[in-house]
This record gives C-alpha cells, sequence and structure tokens, in this order.
C-alpha cells in the first residue's frame, strides 16, 4: 500500500483535497482509505469522509506525531483491509510535519514483515493557504515552513481569491523553502483539482 | 493536547426551527469566527447528519465566509438536527476561545433556536448523553 501524509496548517483544505485524491483513485479502480486525526472528540471530517464512501480509520483527541503507537496501529488495521492500494493521511493543522514524516519512515521497521513488504511512504503532500499566508507566517511560522520544507509536491490552495501580484510573491517566497525536487502546483481545490494535477500526486517521480 | 492551541469539540443538538442545515451551520460558524477576529490563525468546521445525507461547512474566517458542502441528498425540514463541531485556533487562550463560541450561542438563543450541548472536549465524560444548556 502506497502512503500519502498530507501536510497543511489548520483550514489550508487538506480535507478537500483528499476528498479529491481518494475520488480519483476510486476513479481509477483501485482502493483507498483514509487515516484521520480529528482535533477533538467527535467525529467531523471522518464523517464527511464517510458520508462520500471511503473507508475510514479515525484518531481522536491528540496529535497525530505525539501518537506513535496509535498510528502504527491504524496503519496495520488498514494494511490488514483487503486490497487497499492507497491510504491517505489527514493529520490535525496542529501537526508537527518533520516528527510525524520521522514516524512514517519508521513504520518499516516496526510492521511485521509481511505488512511492511508492501508498505511504500510514496509522497509526501503539503498544503499552503496562499490567502492566508502572510498572516500565519506571522502567526505561526514555524508549522508553515514544516509543510513546505517535508513536501514532495505542494499545493499553493485557493489561489482564485489571491491577486496576481501577491500570488507571484508568496509562490516565490515558497519556493525558497521547498525541497529542491519537489512540484509546485497552484490551485482551487475546492473549485475541483485538475486531472493532471492528481495524476502527478499519484505518479512515481 | 498542545497547549499552543485553542481546541473546542462539541457535541450540539439544534432545533432549526425551519432552517435549512447548511444556513444554520454558516449562522452558527460565522457568528463564531467573527467574534476571534480576523488575525485568528485557525478553522472551525460542522458536521450534521441529517436523513438522507451530510451537510459539512467550514471557515478560516479569512475571508470571512463558510464553504458548505453537501453529499447525498439530506431532508430539509427537520425538527432536531445533531451538529458535531471542531475549532482549532492557533496562540489563543481556551479561555477567549470558550467565550467567543458561548455568545455565539447566546446570539443563536437569542434568535429562538434551542441549542444543547450533547458532548464537549471539555468535559466529555460528565457532558456525555446529557442535556444541558449552552
Amino acid at each position: 500500500m502506497r502512503v500519502i501524509p498530507v501536510f497543511g496548517f489548520l483550514g489550508s483544505g487538506k480535507t478537500t483535497t483528499i476528498l479529491e485524491l481518494a475520488h480519483h483513485i476510486t476513479d481509477r479502480r483501485q482502493r483507498v482509505a483514509v487515516l484521520v486525526n480529528e482535533a477533538g472528540e467527535v467525529p467531523v471530517d471522518g464523517t464527511l469522509l464517510r458520508a462520500d464512501g471511503h473507508e475510514v480509520v479515525e484518531l481522536f483527541a491528540g496529535c497525530l506525531c505525539l501518537m506513535r503507537d496509535d498510528l502504527y496501529d491504524g496503519l496495520v488495521d488498514i494494511a490488514q483491509m483487503e486490497g487497499v492500494d492507497w491510504v491517505l493521511i489527514e493529520p490535525s493543522g496542529m501537526v508537527n510535519a518533520l516528527r510525524l514524516s520521522r514516524l512514517l519512515q519508521g513504520f518499516q521497521r516496526f510492521a511485521q514483515p509481511e505488512i511492511a513488504a508492501h508498505y511504500i511512504l510514496h509522497k509526501q503532500l503539503g498544503i499552503v493557504d496562499a490567502a492566508r499566508y502572510s498572516l500565519l507566517m506571522r502567526s505561526a511560522p514555524h508549522l508553515i515552513r514544516q509543510s513546505i520544507q517535508m513536501a514532495d509536491v505542494l499545493f499553493l490552495n485557493k489561489v482564485d481569491i489571491v491577486d496576481g501580484r501577491e500570488l507571484a510573491e508568496v509562490e516565490a517566497q515558497v519556493r525558497l523553502m521547498m525541497k529542491t525536487r519537489a512540484e509546485l502546483e497552484r490551485v482551487s481545490a475546492r473549485h475541483g483539482l485538475p486531472l493532471p494535477v492528481l495524476d502527478r500526486v499519484l505518479t512515481e517521480s | 493536547m498542545n497547549p499552543e492551541f485553542g481546541v473546542l469539540s462539541l457535541s450540539l443538538e439544534v432545533a432549526p426551527k425551519g432552517t435549512a442545515a447548511p444556513q444554520l451551520l454558516t449562522e452558527l460558524l460565522l457568528g463564531f469566527v467573527q467574534r476571534l477576529g480576523p488575525g485568528a490563525a485557525g478553522h472551525a468546521k460542522a458536521v450534521a447528519q441529517l436523513p438522507g445525507g451530510v451537510v459539512y461547512a467550514s471557515t478560516t474566517g479569512v475571508p470571512l465566509e463558510v464553504n458548505v458542502r453537501t453529499l447525498g441528498e439530506p431532508a430539509t425540514v427537520v425538527d432536531r438536527l445533531r451538529v458535531d463541531v471542531a475549532c482549532v485556533f492557533y496562540g489563543l487562550e481556551q479561555e477567549k476561545l470558550e467565550a467567543a463560541w458561548r455568545q455565539a450561542m447566546d446570539a443563536l438563543s437569542a434568535e429562538g433556536f434551542q441549542v444543547t450541548t450533547l458532548q464537549s472536549a471539555q468535559s466529555p465524560k460528565a457532558g456525555q448523553g446529557q442535556q444541558s444548556p449552552v
């Protein structure tokens, strides 16, 4: 199973992006499960994803990057579901992306060999809210930077509500923080993600 | 929970008095985020499960609008509605978050909506399954 964690600050568009990706995977006649870290103790994102027809494993009331055992148990549960090709991980927007990335890289050492053999950390997807970039870089710069620095593919989201000059400035700043080989896509997830963009996330680099 | 974040996690029961769920969730979330001000960094989201479908709403407060998504064909008129809510904001004291929420609930009540908190993260055991006023 190929695993894609989706990093991004609170409200950056993770849930919307995951819905789009999950639909695209289903359209390719492959099976997807979503591991959701709810910020609190009631299901909100999980309810939406389940209502949309997806397999969902929910982890409540805590930050995924601090819940190693729960995270690994969730991945094992999904691995034991029949025929899951893709796992999309939605951490809460509070996540320390670096810490979660390390946990995901370490899963193979923890898992039983038959599960570890099928586990692939495919790509890490980062999402940046272009409309709030300046605000968030003043409020929580370390969390925004981490989402950008960890990403293999980065979505600069909500580009439809940002004017051209501001967007160009945001993109320039974001590119300075990205990994050398990471890809950046300008998107508006709520208006739908173009098929080539979805395909780029799912194909190997 | 990370102390840098204020978190509200609640289940509500609302008598919507004829108001459609998308409009109710919009009013609920806007009333809350408006009280936090435009500099608040976080988001608020809510989901209502109705016969036939689900209504989901979310906002960051910037811009001041709520994105609503409907799945299935949820009933438009119901007597009572269960709404699950999650609000997380960075760098905001929990007390401020709770005060803004109480004010938003008071405003809804003043408009004639009956709102009951079924469960909250602050007192999940004491509140679970009990009908207590907001």
